[in-house]
């Protein structure tokens, strides 16, 4: 027979197993081309998950967007009713939360990871319902796979290209690259496309990527083997939080290394974790311009906050990425309306294939998202920006692979 | 080599870290017989309140931490009294998934009040490095070893010289003759949580202070799980061996072999740990005769 303490080893270890484990309907929400219903769309958002700490900011974003957007007349008229859930970065929840926004009658969706964005890719394109999310994954970009996925940025993989022709030009045509990425389908989406962009363009450069252990209070582990390899550069798909706790071991072990942050990390928090002398110097691929950058679609954000007594100082670049996310898409549905269509899952398509550029006032990228019945990579361009003296300061404003 | 001492004294740092978060789990586990999966939380709670204290009330160093003793007693108190007492007499996976729905409580109140966003606050430990047999160790490490040595040393003291430690380890053994010697049971237990969340809150500022002070302070707290099950449920000592042991075993395993294996290694040690010693290295073996 087992003793108290081995039963409740034994116990304690099941439940500590089930712990790391866990860790079409209706129209009512288009209508008519003459309705004067309110849009009905649903939010799958990150709040507290894994990567709440962008994805709260950028269901601020999206949140605020639709106030604004509301405040001023709405979409032809028409008022946008969304509703925001938390899923908590868990694919389950977000594959209950989608159900619950099909059975409510919602015309389009808003999400955000790469894992459920791609489980959920085949159900959208079933049920005709116009995706946009936070997840830049490639293969979202192809309406022959995922014909309801929009994608309002420049691909992961897109801003990998222009991480590693940035790193060839920076190196003199000659280096090694260590590829830090989250270990899940948003971390490994463009590290293959990154090694096949090195030998498209036939880039002297050494690639190798390594997956960064999650809840790690440090990385020198990972930069040992880095700096075996010889790799003078860090691109890193994560998040903020791992990035800048990287950037920290690199300052406290006086390496000489520089980080190239994709799209995630490549934001104010990573500067304000990492501190900002430890995260001086390193270069971020972030394709939607901080407001500091004081781009003209900048203008509506920053007269919102400052109508609703928030100081724009305070609001970081994943708010910025939610406002313009749900922007292409409510100018989806006023093309679609102006067009005098029925508004309706298949209509936002067509018209958002059909429709010509999107300004964004130069907030993203090359200034415009365009898509096509032939591709639905709304850009391929992004800004370039280094961390200095605490601040994003662009270097590059367009810059395309 | 250089390398390998770089690695060594992270993995101890991390270790003695550990070693602090799982000695709180060891407390309650010996004097109550409560598996608390909220520890990770613990340490959660313990990092924000210090920074509550530190940056938002801008308290000078002392009293933010005397703030956050306070406040950490406090809520250690109030979970024995409100959450875990009533639950005296249950059966022990009722009162694992009370522990686990606590952890969930922390974990929402902890971004209900501060978000989800990393939280900066000033260095506490010299940021500086120095060179040891030719590695590059940040002084911080090695303050957080030196200051874990120094707390798990004291409460080693407290358990084995003082009044409330002697009464802590009869509840442990006995709580029937602990009783019948006077010995209040219920003082014992809500102390036994005091000293655990006290001992949670000193490895959470640590925490927070060489890495950041955001959620992730949660998820390295659970890997107190495999140093409890490798150092034994009940064992002061075996806190101390199975927090080094897993902290250099991650560390390891991330430097020389791969980032994604560090991740599982613990739990692939605590399962085969759990194969052949089920008590742990230092755990009380108890053999009941039928």
């Amino acid at each position: 027979m087992f003793g108290k303490s081995r039963s409740v080893a034994v116990a304690l270890a099941a439940t500590t197993a089930l712990v790391l484990s866990a860790c079409g309907g209706d129209d009512g929400g288009g209508g008519d081309a003459d309705s004067d219903e309110p849009i009905n769309i649903g939010i799958i958002a990150d709040l507290t998950g894994a990567t709440g700490d962008v994805g709260t900011p950028y269901n601020q974003g999206m949140l605020a967007y639709i106030d604004w957007r509301n405040g001023d007349g709405g979409i032809e008229g028409r008022e946008i009713a969304a509703e925001s859930n938390d899923y908590a970065y868990e694919v389950p929840q977000a594959e209950s939360l989608y159900k619950q926004y099909v059975n409510d009658g919602v015309v389009a969706i808003q999400g955000w990871g790469t894992g459920d964005t791609e489980a959920l890719s085949g159900s959208v394109a079933k049920d005709e319902l116009p995706f946009m999310s936070g997840s830049f994954a490639e293969p979202l970009t192809d309406p022959e796979e995922a014909p309801y996925n929009f994608v309002v940025a420049p691909t992961y993989s897109d801003q990998m290209r222009v991480a590693l022709n940035w790193i060839n030009e920076d190196s003199g045509g000659s280096g090694e690259v260590a590829v830090f990425h989250n270990d899940s389908p948003f971390g490994l989406a463009p590290v293959q496309d990154g090694e096949d962009w090195v030998a498209e363009k036939g880039y002297d450069l050494g690639y190798a990527a390594y997956p960064m252990p999650g809840g790690s209070a440090n990385y020198v582990g990972l930069l040992s083997q880095a700096q075996s390899q010889g790799a003078k550069y860090i691109v890193i798909q994560n998040v903020a939080s791992p990035a800048a706790l990287v950037a920290k071991d690199i300052a406290a072990q006086g390496l000489d290394m520089k980080i190239v942050c994709l799209n995630w990390c490549a934001n104010e928090l990573f500067i304000d974790s990492a501190g900002a002398e430890a995260a001086e110097g390193h270069i971020l691929i972030q394709p939607f311009a901080p407001l500091t950058a004081e781009k003209p679609g900048h203008e509506p954000i920053t007269e919102y906050l400052e109508a609703e007594g928030t100081d724009p100082e305070t609001i970081g670049t994943s708010y910025v990425q939610g406002w313009y996310a749900m922007h292409a898409m409510a100018e989806g549905m006023e093309a679609t309306l102006v067009e005098g269509n029925d508004l309706s899952g298949a209509s936002i398509k067509e018209a958002l294939e059909t429709m010509g550029p999107i300004d964004t006032g130069e907030v993203i990228g090359g200034g415009s998202l365009e898509f096509s019945a032939d591709s639905h990579r709304g850009t391929s361009s992004t800004g370039v920006y280094q961390a200095q003296d605490g601040k994003m300061v662009e270097l590059e404003a367009s810059a395309t692979p | 080599m250089s390398n390998f001492i770089q690695q060594l004294i992270y993995g101890l740092a991390d270790g003695s870290i550990l070693a602090l978060a799982a000695l709180g789990f060891v407390l309650i586990y010996k004097a109550t017989g409560v598996i608390n999966f909220a520890q990770g939380e613990f340490l959660l709670v313990g990092a924000y309140m210090f920074y509550t204290a530190f940056v938002v009330f801008n308290l000078p160093l002392l009293l933010a931490v005397v703030f956050g003793v306070v406040v950490a007693t406090v809520i250690g108190v109030l979970v024995e009294r409100l959450i875990l007492r009533p639950m005296v007499g249950e059966n022990p996976i009722s009162i694992i998934m009370v522990t686990i729905g606590l952890s969930m409580l922390l974990n929402a109140l902890v971004q209900a009040f501060y978000g989800t966003s990393p939280k900066s606050q000033p260095a506490l430990l010299p940021r500086s490095s120095i060179e040891v047999l030719g590695a590059t160790v940040p002084l911080n490490r090695i303050f957080a070893v030196v200051i874990a040595a120094i707390v798990l040393t004291a409460f080693t003291i407290f358990f084995r010289k003082s009044r409330h430690g002697i009464a802590m380890r009869a509840v442990a053994d006995d709580q029937q003759a602990a009783m019948t010697m006077g010995i209040s049971v219920r003082r014992i237990f809500a102390m036994a949580w005091a000293l655990a969340a006290i001992s949670a809150l000193i490895a959470g500022v640590l925490l927070g202070d060489i890495s950041a002070v955001d959620q992730n302070v949660a998820a390295f707290g659970l890997l107190v799980f495999p140093v409890v099950i490798l150092g034994g449920l009940d064992s002061v000592p075996g806190t101390i061996v199975g927090g080094l042991t897993v902290g250099l075993l991650t560390q390891f395993t991330a430097g020389y072999l791969d980032g994604g294996l560090a991740t599982v290694i613990p739990y692939i040690a605590l399962v085969l740990i759990l194969l052949v010693r089920p008590y742990g290295i230092f755990g009380e073996i108890r053999i009941e005769r039928v």
